[in-house]
């Protein structure tokens, strides 16, 4: 779970958040869900990382400064988005949205790099998993430290993608290539999990 | 981060650090595959871990040392040994390990 002062600096950027999209809102003066988004997806991904420690055991310090780290950094990332709609709307800035969005989309993946290179070194979670995809200690290590290395060089590529990539391929190449992560991890958890059994099964 | 150079400047903790990389092992288990004497090794392991990359979990008199490197640290290992600083000390035969 998350720790007290995480908690409290998600939720100051949550509220901020909140009132920033309420006033936009109220300020152009018709109803739309967009300035809405981030706080949602903010809510979202705490809610999601609270419930899943919360079902955890064993001693999760580290994995809390983590989550501590994940929670905060996310928030305040998407704060600054927020924050720049305003400005945008308010005309205090002349920055065009396309570059709004590639400074958000750099920022994210220093984030991200930062993330998986400590993955890499967190125990393993003792958490529950479905029997097909549950590892034992080292296999869940192995696991920790190639999530680690995927995710760092996701990381690069999203960096290299928001400072190069022209504008209209970078949402096929993150959204392909997030997917594409989901796959390479789920194959990957499925073979160490195959060993596994190969390792402990004993011929009658 | 002073601490992770001095301790990776090392090929010995190099080396154990690579026989970590394969599976957690016992101290026994690592001194069975690293050419050095026991008090060394034991330096060894405490400058490892002051610089956070190994963790050591005791359980009676047996000591389990498991890898705790992030993607940074594990890519300046590899770098070092690459580069070859220092030279790496021969691994046992296991042939001992086998008896023991």
């Amino acid at each position: 779970m998350l720790d007290r002062k995480a908690k409290l600096t998600v939720l100051a950027f949550l509220l901020l958040m909140l009132a920033s999209a309420i006033w936009l809102v109220g300020y152009t003066g018709r109803w739309s869900a967009i300035p809405f988004f981030l706080p949602a997806c903010v809510t979202f991904v705490v809610g999601v990382w609270q419930w899943r420690l919360a079902r955890a055991e064993g001693d999760l310090s580290a994995w809390t400064r983590w989550g501590g780290f994940l929670a905060i950094s996310y928030a305040a990332i998407c704060a600054g988005f927020q924050l720049m709609l305003v400005m945008r709307v308010l005309k205090l800035t002349a920055f065009p949205p396309s570059s709004f969005a590639r400074v958000f989309l750099a920022f994210f993946g220093v984030q991200l790099f930062v993330l998986g290179n400590w993955m890499a070194k967190l125990p393993p979670l003792r958490a529950w998993r479905p029997a097909s995809l549950s590892l034992d200690a080292a296999g869940e290590a192995a696991m920790l430290r190639f999530g680690g290395w995927l995710l760092v060089a996701y990381a690069l590529i999203v960096i290299a993608s928001a400072l190069f990539v022209p504008a209209s391929l970078i949402a096929p190449l993150i959204s392909s290539m997030s997917l594409a992560s989901l796959i390479v991890v789920f194959i990957k958890r499925r073979q160490l999990h195959k060993s596994q059994l190969h390792k402990t099964w004993i011929p009658r | 981060m002073n601490l992770v150079f001095k301790a990776l400047a090392d090929p010995t903790r190099r080396l154990i650090l690579q026989l970590l990389r394969e599976r957690p092992m016992t101290a026994g288990e690592l001194a069975d595959r690293v050419t050095v004497s026991k008090p060394t090794l034991s330096a060894h392991f405490a400058v490892l871990r002051e610089a956070d990359l190994v963790d050591s979990d005791k359980t009676g008199t047996t000591i389990t040392y498991r890898l705790k490197l992030s993607v940074l640290e594990e890519a300046l290992l590899e770098f070092a040994r690459a580069v070859g600083i220092g030279s790496a000390r021969p691994v046992k035969s296991t042939a001992r390990s086998k008896h023991a």
